[in-house]
């Protein structure tokens, strides 16, 4: 192993020993490695965004817009060729990219208190695409397919009863789960004609919902999208508003909402199954490595250092001053 | 430090049994079983049914944190690639952190197919863009306005890799390699929108999450930390690091529940006295 | 001035999430290229906005230094290792240039650079510590399993039960035993017939994964989902406003 590849071995082997050092207790080893990593990996990002994100598509494009010669310079430093226009389209889309330089730079004035104010807007432009963008894309990627996919095995011509009894059983944990996160909180105040008028409410997006869901499996042809979209809407925009409020808790509901929660643990239970594996999995991969480096070629690291970082431990622990006992 | 935030005694046996199930299978070499899961098979089939030189996207979405899980999975399903001549986009869209990560991967393999593929005809790593809703949506629209040019800066339009393709649509398989939340926006913002079929790779933290798209046939297949990790592997049929990982995962696993039941008899027993 | 502070704001979230809400209806191409510009801006200014919260991180341990408050020592340590990677990113040396064969071009180590001492440090500091500081829950999830993992109520039973059998059923020696225990129940009439199933595999840990851990998982997902468009109308709307942050209005 070359030489600088051998230090980083050692390196590398020192802040996982010193990171496994907090199993003993939080310590200034740890502490220290924690920092290490903690700083190396913030300006890792930084570095990367600004030289791989910002440089080439924003400040470089920019500088060529406005012709600044000593740029090709720098362009050829960094190692990003120049972007030439070659239409008057790609000079205006060049152009518009001021639009997003504005909006970082009022990002940045946040740490001037006086125009703090000026990253409002940045945050403003981001979080409306996001919003805007978001709400048709989850109902028609997650909301709609799902609900689909939960309905559809129930009437499948050819599948044995098997299936169809674990449609059914999956159709009840649905509903079930639904009805404890809706139903089963105690409501306070309202009216005969709110709860009125939510039952209508929901009805009407559930009979839209259903709609959507009919055209989808009938009708799945592109030409069908926008009615589907508009079904889609207005079942949306029913079923929130009918969801302001709760009802009461009561017998039925109640029964329905403990059912909702023994799904709950099952799905609670197999989640903390895989996370079993997930970390398990990651502490094996540390072990495989810490074992690698444990042979000649990584020069014995592993078993070198795991004394020496155990007594550094053990003399740090010894320096530290002890707590007086407490008075009764 | 006080002496209180010391670990208790019990901790440090289960700490050192923890230890010990690590690393005693790990170095003594013994084979396991076959562990078919359906989910992972179909994942692998839907790639063998790829005609050879289908463009297929990977997007490699974690860090070192989830890299003991994934990077496994990963060079499984590129060696499943190389070997059917499949033209593969590498990407990134979760963090810097994975860049890295990835070129080691695409190095290593493409190395072990020396000769046999060829950066630029046969694979290409475009890099990294942040912000992964709104890239997922560029890229729906026109890729290249997304990654104009490769790490090496090399201008992407044009590239035999590239050929035929210009949005997401053209893609023959998406598959994302995710330690975080992008399987949802790929999920939302491309699969659900432009119809192409997606696979995923993830931790096991996350599979349990995805069994509902999975069933809806959002997700063609699924490999979900590193026993699903294994399977494929023996699928494709190189071995590799999740082989050696499993001996000590299986005897993690069953040291956890023999804990479990051990916890809860002296918990019962307690409780009678 | 509070036009500016906050009308603004409030009306720029409103159009451009309006403008974004109808975009998917309409099949004029100039939404899709609507789309493909606004999203190329997103990602830059949320780049700059990375920056940013990176930057803030870089000041709160500079004040710490500054005021040598408890720890200060550790902020230096971290603020080192940041101007240790940070010179070198920006080192430049001479390599090979990739589209001309023979031939060398500078660039700067953070310009994708594998032998770059930037990506050295990437390798050696960065990797083995992200690695490890996520695989010690490894052995806090098995001290949580001993300690906390009780069957005190039917809902911890099962929670409990579904947790032994994925556990058990993820490795190769459980599958054998738990498609040993479905296959043997094949043959009770009464039972529905699990290989002929729609959902996936014959074994335990596959129905449970299948079918009451997907009904529950798509639950939660209906929830997440509504709370989510709900949330994203409340914004739209200016009801929620959390997100514009800094500054008094």
């Amino acid at each position: 192993m070359e030489a600088m590849e051998l230090i980083g071995v050692w390196i590398g082997i020192a802040l996982t020993l010193g990171l496994y050092s907090f199993l003993y207790k939080d310590n200034p080893v740890f502490k220290f490695c924690e920092h290490v990593f903690v700083g190396v990996g913030t300006g890792y990002m930084l570095i990367y965004l600004a030289i791989e994100v910002v440089w080439p598509k924003l400040l470089l494009p920019l500088l060529h817009l406005f012709q600044w010669d000593v740029v090709p310079w720098l362009g050829g430093l960094f190692g990003k060729t120049w972007k030439v226009p070659s239409t008057p389209l790609e000079d205006l889309e060049t152009w518009w990219l001021l639009v997003p330089t504005f909006f970082s730079l009022f990002m940045l004035v946040r740490f001037i208190p006086k125009v703090v104010w000026l990253s409002r807007w940045s945050f403003a432009f981001i979080v409306g695409y996001t919003a805007g963008n978001s709400i048709y894309a989850s109902a028609q990627g997650q909301l709609f397919p799902q609900a689909q996919a939960t309905l559809e095995p129930l009437w499948p011509p050819d599948a044995a009863w098997g299936a169809s009894l674990n449609a059914v059983i999956v159709l009840a944990g649905v509903l079930s789960v639904l009805i404890y996160f809706f139903f089963s909180i105690e409501h306070k105040g309202g009216s005969p004609g709110l709860a009125r008028s939510r039952y209508i409410l929901l009805g009407v997006g559930g009979l839209a919902a259903l709609a959507a869901i009919w055209v989808s499996m009938s009708h799945p042809e592109p030409e069908w999208d926008r009615a589907r979209g508009a079904m889609i809407i207005v079942s949306l925009l029913s079923i929130l508003i009918g969801f302001v409020v709760c009802r009461e808790k009561h017998g039925g509901i109640y029964a329905i909402s403990r059912l909702g929660i023994f799904f709950l643990m099952i799905a609670f239970g197999a989640a903390f199954g895989y996370t079993v594996m997930a970390r398990e999995s990651l502490l094996i991969g540390r072990v495989m490595e810490l074992e690698r480096c444990a042979h000649k070629p990584a020069g014995f690291a592993t078993l070198i250092l795991l004394p020496l970082i155990v007594g550094l431990i053990a003399f740090l622990e010894t320096r530290q001053p002890k707590t007086p006992p407490t008075q009764a | 430090m006080s002496q209180e935030t010391k670990r208790p005694i019990a901790r440090w046996v289960i700490f050192l049994l923890v230890a010990l199930a690590a690393v005693i299978p790990y170095l003594m070499k013994f084979e396991l079983p076959e562990l078919p899961a359906e989910v992972v098979d179909a994942l692998y089939k839907e790639v063998e049914a790829l005609p050879e030189g289908t463009p297929v996207l990977i997007s490699f979405d974690f860090d070192p944190g989830a890299e003991a899980e994934l990077d496994p999975m990963a060079r499984a399903i590129l060696r499943q690639c190389f070997r059917k001549k499949l033209r593969v986009i590498n990407l990134s869209l979760y963090m810097p952190q994975a860049v890295p990560l990835m070129q080691g991967v695409i190095r290593d393999i493409s190395k072990e197919y020396e000769g046999r593929v060829t950066k630029g005809t046969d694979y290409v790593v475009v890099g990294f863009s942040p912000a992964a809703q709104a890239s997922i949506n560029g890229m729906g629209e026109d890729f290249y306005s997304v990654f104009p040019r490769d790490m090496d800066d090399r201008p992407l339009k044009g590239m035999p890799v590239m050929k035929g393709i210009s949005t997401l649509k053209d893609f023959g398989l998406v598959i994302d390699l995710a330690a975080g939340s992008l399987p949802d926006y790929w999920l939302v913002f491309g699969q659900s929108k432009h119809h192409f079929k997606m696979g995923l790779g993830c931790t096991a933290v996350m599979a349990t999450d995805y069994y509902p798209y999975l069933q809806s046939k959002q997700l063609v297949g699924m490999i979900g930390g590193m026993s699903a990790g294994y399977r494929y592997e023996k699928l494709v049929g190189i071995p590799g690091p999740a082989g050696s990982a499993m001996r000590s995962l299986s005897v993690i696993h069953l040291l956890i529940v023999a804990l479990v039941i051990v916890g809860n008899i002296v918990y019962f027993a307690q409780r009678r006295r | 001035m509070r036009f500016f502070k906050r009308t603004i704001p409030l009306a720029l979230t409103f159009v451009i999430g309006v403008v974004f809400f109808l975009q998917p209806f309409s099949p004029h191409p100039f939404s899709g290229k609507l789309l493909e510009l606004f999203s190329n801006w997103v990602a830059i200014v949320a780049s700059v906005s990375l920056v940013l919260g990176l930057g803030s991180l870089f000041l709160v341990h500079l004040g710490k230094i500054r005021k040598q408050g408890a720890g200060w020592g550790y902020s230096a340590v971290l603020l080192s290792c940041f101007f240790w990677i940070s010179v070198a990113g920006f080192w430049p040396m001479k390599v090979d240039d990739p589209q001309h064969e023979g031939q060398t071009i500078w660039k700067i180590g953070g310009d994708g650079v594998i032998e770059s001492h930037y990506f050295w440090i990437y390798w050696n500091v960065y990797r083995p510590c992200g690695a490890t500081m996520f695989s010690i829950l490894g052995f806090f999830i098995a001290s949580a399993a001993f300690r906390a993992f009780r069957a005190r109520s039917l809902e911890a039973t099962l929670l409990l039960v579904s947790a032994v059998i994925i556990m058990v059923g993820n490795i190769p020696w459980g599958f054998e035993w738990g498609g040993g225990l479905a296959g043997s129940l094949k043959g009770v009439n009464w039972l529905p017939d699990f290989t002929k199933a729609q959902t996936l595999g014959p074994d335990i840990r596959d129905w449970v994964l299948t079918v009451p851990n997907m009904a529950a998982k798509r639950a939660i997902l209906f929830g997440v989902v509504l709370g989510g468009i709900a949330t994203s109308l409340r914004i739209i709307f200016g009801i929620e406003r959390s997100y514009l942050g800094g500054g008094r209005d």
